[in-house]
């Protein structure tokens, strides 16, 4: 996978193609393993990065006890 | 309660969190995320007459991060690293899962969820804040070019190269010191 083309799959997944980009993208990772590939990982990645996000929030400071105005 | 101050609260609070999230990920000692917010807070309060605009959201968190800069450069410590090139960083998106059949659910573990942390504290500044933005705080690339005060070419290049670098440096730090105890 070239660069460009690499670059092209994260704005796909990130969803920053117009529809007619965008399905390009997918009618080409139908028959792509590697597409596919790379788009799990990309998944996987985000979801495990939330789910870090997601449990370090529950420790956080109350709401509004921040700023002293 | 005057009505700049009602306006302020009811536009920048539901904020707070992103805020904080972004200045958690930026800080490293001695800077502290709390001291971070707690600056940009203030000043967003001070300059909130002069926003533009109808999403508060970027606007707040590009204040963190120059709070963030400005405190850095105080300390002499938050020097970020030199980026690395594009041979360093190794390209190959396919890293990630080769040899990993499901890498989802490799992650989930609690143990691996704090060494994806470290990992991630570990990525220079500029590829740590991308990632934050885009993948946590679901931010556009737009958005965040405004944030970083960079082209959205420049975010777009950084994120997948950040993302690359996430993959090689969980593989080198965690999965092969994981093979070789097995």
């Amino acid at each position: 996978m070239s660069s460009n083309d690499a670059l092209r799959m994260h704005q796909y997944f990130d969803r920053e193609l117009d529809a007619s980009a965008a399905a390009e993208i997918e009618r080409h990772f139908e028959s792509c393993s590697d597409t596919a590939a790379l788009l799990k990982a990309l998944e996987a990645t985000r979801n495990a990065l939330r789910r870090e996000e997601r449990n370090f929030a529950g420790r956080r400071t109350p709401f509004g006890s921040w700023i002293i105005l | 309660m005057n009505d700049r101050r009602r306006r302020f609260e009811a536009q920048v609070l539901p904020h707070l969190d992103a805020a904080y999230n972004l200045a958690r990920w930026l800080a490293r000692p001695p800077l502290e995320a709390d001291d971070i917010v707690q600056d940009a807070m203030m000043r967003a309060f001070r300059a909130f007459d002069s926003f533009r605009g109808d999403n508060v959201k970027p606007w707040l968190l590009s204040i963190v991060r120059n709070c963030f800069l400005t405190a850095a450069g105080q300390s002499r410590r938050g020097r970020s690293e030199p980026l690395p090139s594009d041979d360093e960083l190794g390209a190959d998106d396919s890293v990630w899962v080769v040899g990993e059949p499901d890498p989802e659910m490799v992650m989930i573990r609690t143990d691996e969820r704090r060494q994806l942390h470290e990992v991630v504290a570990k990525l220079p500044q500029e590829f740590r804040e991308v990632l934050v933005l885009r993948e946590m705080e679901d931010l556009s690339y737009r958005e965040i070019s405004q944030i970083a005060g960079a082209p959205i070419g420049t975010v777009m290049s950084r994120l997948a190269r950040g993302r690359g670098m996430l993959r090689e440096r969980w593989q080198s730090d965690v999965e092969a010191p994981r093979h070789v105890v097995q």
